[in-house]
């Protein structure tokens, strides 16, 4: 994995592999799962690596529509399962929808760790 | 200008014709002028050399003479003085022939050197016999009784023997000599004269001798000069070219000498005069003595050399004349004559020649620029017939590149070059287009099958959504329904983004519990349709076995939703919150968008649900997360339940709509009934979104407690 950028008409995905962060920018309102296909790719591709910590920047994410979240939920569901990896989530206030949502990723994925500043 | 001159008046020249002219009009120019040139510089090379030759004739001529008219005066000189000294013996001719013979010896031109005496004219002298040139003392005296001896001489110049005697008697001073010195008083010049001895024409220089006293006259000498044949040879070896002519007149006119054969006296004897140069035999004589006379009138008014021109038959002549003059008298013209067609005949055949080479010039120029016109033309033909071939489209052209000229040759080389890979790219162009054509056709095949098929499809997927469009709306529940609902005022609304959307209400009632329900499931389609159907299926079966614990109640749901989720192998989930309604007391449970809660005054209170539950279908046990909370309603006082599609609506200028934007319209509008709040949110929301295309799809249900 080399750092890779997804990028749409009103977002960007990148992925810094010195860090192990996944920076999403924008607004990602795809329409359904096969349209968050690339990104849902680029998460799993992540994992498969086993890093010890891996981030999701969603700070300048303005807003993710409920595919999108339910994209984001399975994936953290899908992580209980992967031992080892510790995801860290960095969400921020100022993005109304980050508050609510990002709470129901600690419920199915209890040692995520989340950073809402 | 002239550009456009030529342009209009020689619309298109013909590379050949033009070529050739070219050639031919610049060498017959240059040989015209190199012939004209020639022929000038030839006349005037004829002219310069003609004067030229005239001059030096004419000098040689009076140099020739000059010899011939020195002498005798000096001789006279000497003669007198030895005469009055009395070492001559005029008188009786006793001695003084030895001094007349050194005299003879040294002057080989003079004819007669002698001395007459005034007494009664004896006379002495010695004579240069005109046929053996043989020197005779001669004398006349009264003891030959004034008949002339003529006597042999000695090498010493001793009289031998008589020789003859004349034939009749002679006074000195009856001769012409010896007027002219005594009319002269001084040296002077006779006319030319028929000499007494010889019998040739003469002429005599005579100088008055006097006594030692200088008063008395004692005779007269002279010296006799006969203009020799050595004269008329020297004038007839003069080279005046061809047919050139030299002449000497004297001022009347008479010939003294001429470079022809032609006799200078007329007449014999005593009555022999000079000839006329008028009269001459000599067509050029006299012609040229006319010609004299016409220009200057008489021959005295001849004072300088001149040279002159005049034409006999049309003949240009040129003419030298120059006057030749002593102090004693002498004054005579030498004139020559040389027909310029002399020299001319050379200048002709000159200009005969270079018209000659001029024509052979023309025929080789013409002939050279006709050959190198061919040469340069044929492969200029060829090529411009093979570029209007290529120009109307048959590439296969090929030119030879073998003409005379390297250049011509590279020209043709570069074309043939260009021409085989215009042909080469023309076919592989071709073949290119024929490929593609074959690919596009295929491609095309591809796509009508494709397109076929993709109709085939959509019109099953219309015909599909159509009917799940149709379930979705027929499992809404009824306006009829809603109204008799007891205790609470209901309006519901939904509106899919697509055919058939996502999202989900539904109003149960039974027993006096009702159950309201919203849910939105991910995406849209016919699958997301299908969930919607089963969800509400499932919480219909709930509500009919009157299920009341909420945790049991969304587990059950949770489950069979994530069972059948996984059965379908589909991605889908749902958030969905349900109310149970019974007296005024509302219970919530499940996690879904903010409720709101309206107070009969208009004051709205956001109920957060985000701990009541979890997305249902994700998980198949979520019921730790599970949980609810009660609420009491007061009549006026409401809920209002909708999906994200309202506040996350975006306008044209990527505004959200908004949580409280929906709360200040509710509020705004909340005296009036459910259904009026509910039409005052969609008109509201209509208006912020204005034409853009709805992204999701939006519910919105308005209970009222009454």
């Amino acid at each position: 994995m080399t750092g890779q950028e997804i990028k749409g008409d009103n977002y960007s995905v990148q992925y810094n592999q010195e860090t192990v962060t996944i920076q999403f920018q924008g607004k990602l309102a795809l329409s359904g799962v096969k349209d968050y296909g690339p990104i849902h790719d680029l998460l799993y591709a992540v994992v498969a690596d086993a890093p010890a910590q891996m981030t999701l920047d969603l700070r300048q994410l303005s807003f993710l529509n409920s595919s999108g979240i339910s994209m984001l939920s399975k994936f953290v569901l899908a992580l209980r399962k992967k031992e080892g990896v510790q995801l860290v989530v960095v969400g921020s206030n100022e993005m109304p929808w980050q508050g609510k949502s990002l709470r129901n990723l600690k419920k199915f994925l209890p040692n995520l760790k989340l950073e809402i500043e | 200008m002239l550009n456009l001159f030529l342009k209009a008046k020689f619309a298109k020249l013909r590379l050949g014709p033009t070529l050739v002219s070219v050639f031919t009009l610049q060498v017959v120019a240059a040989v015209g002028v190199m012939g004209y040139v020639s022929f000038r510089g030839g006349q005037r090379a004829v002219n310069e050399l003609s004067s030229q030759l005239r001059t030096e004739l004419s000098a040689r001529i009076e140099r020739e003479l000059r010899t011939y008219f020195e002498v005798p005066h000096q001789l006279n000189r000497l003669n007198a003085a030895a005469f009055s000294r009395g070492e001559l013996d005029v008188v009786d001719a006793q001695y003084g022939e030895a001094h007349f013979y050194q005299q003879m010896k040294i002057a080989p031109n003079v004819a007669f050197v002698f001395c007459g005496s005034a007494q009664r004219g004896e006379f002495l002298g010695i004579v240069r016999s005109p046929e053996d040139r043989i020197l005779e003392l001669t004398f006349g005296n009264r003891a030959t009784s004034f008949f002339r001896e003529y006597y042999q001489l000695d090498v010493n110049g001793q009289r031998t023997y008589h020789i003859r005697r004349a034939d009749r008697p002679y006074d000195a001073r009856q001769r012409p000599w010896f007027a002219a010195a005594l009319a002269n008083d001084g040296p002077a010049w006779t006319d030319v004269y028929i000499a007494f001895s010889t019998g040739l024409p003469n002429i005599t220089a005579s100088l008055p001798v006097y006594d030692l006293s200088g008063r008395q006259l004692i005779g007269v000498c002279g010296t006799d000069v006969v203009l020799p044949e050595e004269f008329r040879t020297f004038l007839q070896e003069l080279d005046i070219g061809q047919t050139g002519q030299a002449f000497v007149i004297d001022h009347k006119g008479a010939l003294i000498a001429n470079s022809t054969d032609e006799p200078l006296m007329k007449g014999e004897g005593d009555t022999a005069e000079s000839l006329l140069a008028s009269e001459s035999q000599d067509e050029g004589v006299r012609q040229a003595t006319q010609y004299l006379l016409d220009q200057y009138g008489s021959f005295e008014q001849i004072n300088t050399a001149e040279q002159l021109e005049f034409y006999i038959q049309g003949q240009r002549q040129f003419l030298q004349v120059l006057p030749f003059r002593d102090d004693f008298g002498l004054d005579w013209l030498i004139v020559v004559t040389v027909p310029e067609a002399d020299f001319m005949a050379q200048i002709y055949a000159t200009t005969r020649n270079t018209a000659m080479l001029a024509l052979i010039s023309l025929a080789i120029a013409i002939t050279g620029g006709v050959l190198v016109t061919r040469w340069i033309i044929g492969p200029i033909l060829n090529l411009t017939t093979a570029s209007d071939a290529m120009a109307q489209g048959n590439l296969a052209q090929q030119v030879n590149a073998d003409s005379r000229f390297r250049e011509l040759d590279t020209l043709a080389r570069a074309f043939n070059s260009m021409a085989g890979q215009l042909k080469a790219f023309f076919a592989r162009l071709e073949e290119k287009v024929q490929e593609r054509t074959a690919e596009l056709a295929d491609a095309n095949q591809k796509i009508v099958t494709l397109n076929t098929k993709l109709k085939a499809e959509n019109l099953r997927m219309g015909a599909e959504l159509d009917v799940a469009r149709q379930i979705q709306q027929m499992i809404l529940p009824k306006t009829e329904e809603l109204r008799q609902v007891e205790g609470l005022d209901i309006a519901g609304f939904m509106e899919p983004a697509e055919e058939v959307g996502g999202d989900y209400y539904d109003v149960l009632q039974r027993d006096g519990v009702i159950t309201v329900s919203i849910g939105d499931v991910t995406g849209h389609g016919l699958e997301s349709g299908l969930l919607m159907l089963m969800t509400q299926t499932a919480v219909r079966t709930l509500q009919e076995v009157q299920e009341q614990n909420p945790v049991t109640f969304l587990d059950a749901l949770n489950r069979t939703i994530c069972h059948n989720v996984q059965r379908m192998n589909s991605e889908k989930n749902l958030t969905l919150v349900v109310l149970s309604h019974a007296q005024g007391q509302i219970r919530i449970s499940g996690q879904h968008e903010e409720i709101l809660l309206a107070r009969s005054d208009g004051t709205i209170e956001r109920i957060d649900t985000m701990d009541l539950g979890l997305p249902l279908g994700l998980d198949d046990d979520i019921t730790e997360f599970i949980d609810d909370i009660l609420i009491h309603l007061e009549p006026g006082d409401g809920v209002i339940l909708y999906t994200d599609g309202i506040p996350e609506a975006y306008n044209a200028i990527e505004e959200q709509y908004s949580l409280e934007r929906l709360c200040r319209v509710i509020s705004e509008h909340w005296s009036g009934s459910a259904e009026q709040v509910k039409q005052a949110v969609i008109t509201d929301f209509r208006d912020f979104i204005g034409a853009q295309k709805m992204a999701d799809d939006i519910t919105l249900v308005v209970l009222k407690q009454q």
